[in-house]
This record gives C-alpha cells, structure tokens and sequence, in this order.
C-alpha cells in the first residue's frame, strides 16, 4: 500500500527523489504533467508527432538536467515555461514556420494586449492546466490528486502561519532525518 | 502589414536569445496565447494512451532508465523509504489536520445555533456595455464577451476583464464610450483597464470608464468601494471620480472607499502620491497624501491620518479588519458582502469593534467576532441581520 504513495507525494518530493536516482518517482512525474503538455504542444502545432516529440524532449532534458535546474518557483512553472520555449524553437524551423505566418501577421495587425508580462505568464499557466479537462478520468484524476496534495502544504502553512517555503523544507528535514533513521536499522538486519 | 518570413524567424530567434524589445514580447507572447486558446481535435482515451506510452517509451530509453515500464518494481528498500517519506507527512499534515479540525469544531457549535445558510460574496458582477448591452460576469465561461467598435473584451481564465484594442481602430472618439461594471451585494470583481491599471472592486459599487482613454487624461466614476493599482504614465494622470471628490495621481496604489451611505470618502494611500479635491463643501479644498496616509473630509477641510493600510485593502485580500472601527460601519461591510439586511432593536450607542476575520468564513464565524468585542446580540434569520442588547 505505502509503496504506490508517490501519487501522493508533492512535486518537490518526487524531484529531491528523482536526484537520489529514484527512477519510480521521475515517472509520477510524467504521469502528473505529460497530458497537459502533450494537449498545449498539440494545440499549437496541430501535429501530433511534433507534439509528441516535444514532451519526449522535455522529459529528457528535465531528467537529465533535475541537478542543475534551479525551480525558481514550482516544478509546474518551470514545464508550462519550458514547453512554451521549446514549442516557439521547433516554430523557428523552416517548414515549419510558414504554417504561422498568416496567423501571426493577422494578429500583429489586430495588435493586442495583456501589457503585463506576469499576468500574459499566469495566464499561459491556467490555459495550460485547463487541457487536463480534455484528459480522460483516470489521467485527469492523476494531477488532481498531486494538486490536492500540493495544496495542504499551502493549508497547513496558513493554519501555521509559517511560509510553505518552510513547510518544505521542515518535511524534507523529516525525511532526511527518518531517513537515517531507517538507514541505521536497516544495518542491523 | 505584412509579415515576411524572414521577419518572423528573426523575431522568433531573438526571443531565443532573450533579445525581444518589450514591444515584440508583448505581441509574441500574445500571440502565443491566442493560439494556446485553439480547440485541439478529440482524442479518445485509447489514443491518449496510446500516445503516453509511446513517449514514455521513447524516453525511458533514451534515459536508459532500467525499466521500460513505470508500475512500481517491489524492493525493500524502497519500501523503507517510503514509510520514511509516509511518516514524515504523517507527521505533518497531522499537525495541520489538528489546527484545522479544532478551528472546524468551533465552527460548527456555531452553525448549530441556526439552520439558515447565509454565504459569503463571490465573484459576480454586470457589465453594461455603451449601446447598453449587458453581460453578466461570473466564474463560468471564459475568452471574448464582446467585440465592439473594434475592441475586444476579453475574460481571463482568473476572471478578470481584460479590453483588447486593435491598431487598426481609431482610438479617437471611444474615450466618450463608458462601459460599467457593477457589483450586486455579495459580489465582487477585478478588472484590468485599457491603459493596464488594475482595479478591485467591492461589493455593491459601480466603475464607470471609457473603452479607450484619451491623449491627455484617464478618467473613471466610482461608486462603492475600489482598489486601483495605476499604471505609471507620467503625461495621463489618472483620476477617480466620486460624487463628493476627485482623486488624482500618475501612478500608484491607493483604496477609495466611497459608499454613499458612509457619512465621507475614505482615501488610503499604499503607494505613490495622490491629490484629492474635494468638490462639495469647502470648494476645491484640497490635500496631497503620502504612502501610509488616508483621508477623509470631515465638515470643512480634510482630516489626514496615520493608518495601517493593510486595513483599508484587506477586503481585497480576503478578510475583514476591524481596527476599533465604529459599530455600524463594521456591520455595513459585512452586510454588503453577505448581502444582509440589518435591523437594530433597541439603543445602541457608540461601540467600537476590533478583530479580524476570513470574508470567506461563514457567517457565524464572523459575527462571533462582533459578538466578542460588543457584548451585543446577533441574530440571523433568513437575510436579516438583527442586533440588539
């Protein structure tokens, strides 16, 4: 039963995991995030392997990069910014580039605008997050669970009064800590 | 215009590089996100998996990872790592379960007292286009409400209005178009003006502003009570109009409280610098504030005040702060937000209410704090609020 708990744990626990070599948990990783970003990365290009091959590409570089990376803010912040990257390069490529250039030469006559670069990043954010409701139950279920979870770090920090900040690295403290713990007992057997 | 391809790959590979001006992220990025609001064809849940495996296998072996597949492999070291983990979060939601179910407990000997429920506000409101049309603005349906004379009137997934003018549309002539937004009782909402000031507003107050703002000023009618966040521009200073003042800056944070049942308008500056004029009695009296300061004009000139601002614009933020506030303005606000009607019985005279409590709370939860502070009683039957010794 605690063995399938990683659906509960929260983002930052499953990346500290994935450092120490945790392959398991990298993949509850992708089953939190890949849907919504396939649906974003789909959306835009209209071409279901080039949107496959850039969710492959971002795991790959999330994977192979989870020790530099610094998550400024959460894990979800840095795949909606990521993939949103990774989609205007593949945009870049000739080919590929002509499929815009209608569509954005209409909109930069039609000009624009949220002025405000955080509110144009919050809104990326929710767009992305609203293409879960395009997921299935179950696939859908997966990232709800995960947000629910990330969310009593948010509810606890505020009964507490304390910053989530803290709530973090109190538990990670605690993991490290029983971690040891069990080290220890696990010499003895 | 037409935009070459050459022009667009360069702009796309400066974006890479972090070179944009803010003017091409702002239509690069735009226009990102109005591609990102396309449909996407439906995929069944067979092709969705299919297509999850299939880039989860692509993956895991370029990752070399040892498994190709992701169910949870059986170690006992794993699993003494987990009743680590389980442990550690046992420990810790334990101690926000606790405070959470004491403060439920207390709740809910309150809400036996009574069976009538009586919610809090949400965000609601309606917009009252210039031809008069009217749209109701809920948490529902986001994207474009309306398209008129060339702007569009867009709602964010977080609720808030945004106006999108196009380059093409004469800006001249829509500043005499006003839109309004108004709050019921128990509704409040967010906007973002043309110019990107943002604006919260309270329940039970109107905002009254042009679709586009002129060359050389930005003027908006407030009834109610409203947070302005001002976008800086120094040649257009912005002014909020009530019916007894006007205030006016160039770019700052300030909280107006203008309900026409409280006896003055109340100005809180947060940040910046703002001019109040009054326009009624005293003729043009006048007062500049600084951050930190609130004003209100009291029988012939201006009374300014040291206060705590975090007071003025806790509505905004979710709470009710009562600071040794008078009886019945305290009971006006919470009034208006759970959209009540009050009845005093009996004398009551002067009394001061101090505490602070969640406008997301139930009604109980907030009356118990008046309660505390007044040795009053309060009674909720149906939508009346009644109060007496």
């Amino acid at each position: 039963m605690l063995m399938d708990n990683y659906t509960e744990l929260p983002d930052l626990v499953l990346i500290q995991l994935t450092k120490e070599g945790d392959q398991l948990a990298f993949s509850h990783i992708y089953e939190r995030y890949w849907g919504m970003l396939f649906i974003h990365a789909r959306k835009i290009l209209g071409s279901e392997d080039e949107a496959k091959d850039i969710v492959q590409n971002l795991f790959f570089s999330l994977y192979t990069n989870i020790s530099h990376i610094d998550f400024k803010t959460t894990l979800s912040s840095y795949l909606y910014r990521s993939v949103k990257n990774m989609v205007l390069d593949h945009i870049k490529h000739q080919k590929i580039v002509d499929r815009y250039l209608e569509s954005f030469s209409n909109f930069s006559d039609h000009g624009a605008l949220i002025t405000d670069q955080e509110i144009r990043r919050k809104e990326l954010e929710k767009i992305i997050e609203q293409g879960i409701d395009e997921l299935p139950g179950k696939m859908k279920e997966v990232f709800v669970l995960s947000r629910r979870e990330n969310m009593s770090h948010k509810e606890i920090a505020e009964k507490l009064g304390i910053t989530q900040h803290t709530i973090k690295s109190q538990i990670s403290n605690a993991i490290r800590i029983l971690r040891n713990k069990i080290g220890a007992c696990l010499m003895l057997f | 215009m037409n935009m070459e391809e050459s022009t667009f790959k360069e702009l796309l590979q400066k974006y890479q590089d972090g070179k944009c001006t803010p003017e091409e992220l702002n239509i690069l990025e735009n226009w990102y996100l109005a591609e990102a609001r396309k449909p996407i064809p439906e995929y069944s849940e067979t092709q969705l998996a299919e297509v999850k495996t299939a880039v989860w296998e692509a993956f895991s072996e370029k990752a070399g990872f040892e498994s190709q597949n992701h169910i949870p492999e059986s170690k006992t070291v794993k699993l003494f790592r987990n009743l680590g983990i389980a442990a550690a979060l046992v420990v810790a939601l334990g101690i926000g379960f606790y405070f959470y179910s004491a403060q439920n407990t207390k709740n809910n000997q309150l809400v036996n007292q009574h069976t009538t429920p009586v919610v809090p506000g949400s965000n609601r409101a309606l917009l009252t286009l210039a031809d008069g049309t009217t749209v109701a603005l809920d948490d529902s349906k986001n994207g474009e409400l309306a398209q008129k004379s060339g702007i569009q009137i867009v709602k964010l997934a977080d609720g808030q209005l945004l106006y999108r003018i196009s380059k093409s549309t004469q800006k001249t002539g829509l500043e005499h178009l006003s839109n309004t937004v108004q709050t019921p009782n128990g509704g409040q909402y967010q906007l973002i003006l043309e110019d990107g000031t943002k604006v919260w507003l309270n329940a039970a107050s109107s905002l009254r502003y042009p679709m586009a703002f002129s060359n050389h000023d930005r003027v908006v009618e407030l009834q109610g009570e409203a947070y302005f966040e001002v976008a800086k521009d120094k040649k257009r200073r912005f002014v909020v109009k009530t019916i007894q003042q006007e205030v006016a800056v160039l770019g700052t944070h300030f909280n107006i409280n203008a309900y026409p049942e409280e006896s003055s308008v109340k100005t809180t500056l947060l940040e910046g610098s703002v001019r109040i004029v009054q326009k009624t009695k005293g003729t043009g009296a006048t007062v500049l504030l600084k951050p930190g300061q609130a004003a209100q004009f009291n029988v012939d000139r201006f009374d300014v005040k040291e206060v705590d601002t975090e007071e003025a614009v806790a509505w905004k933020n979710g709470y009710f702060v009562f600071d040794n506030e008078d009886l019945k303005t305290a009971v006006r606000k919470v009034a208006r937000w759970y959209n009540l009607e009050v009845v005093y019985t009996g004398q009551i005279g002067a009394v001061e209410i101090g505490g602070s409590v969640s406008r997301f709370d139930n009604i109980d939860q907030v009356l118990q704090v008046l309660r505390l502070t007044t040795r009053l009683n309060f009674k909720v039957e149906g939508r009346r609020l009644t109060i007496s010794h």
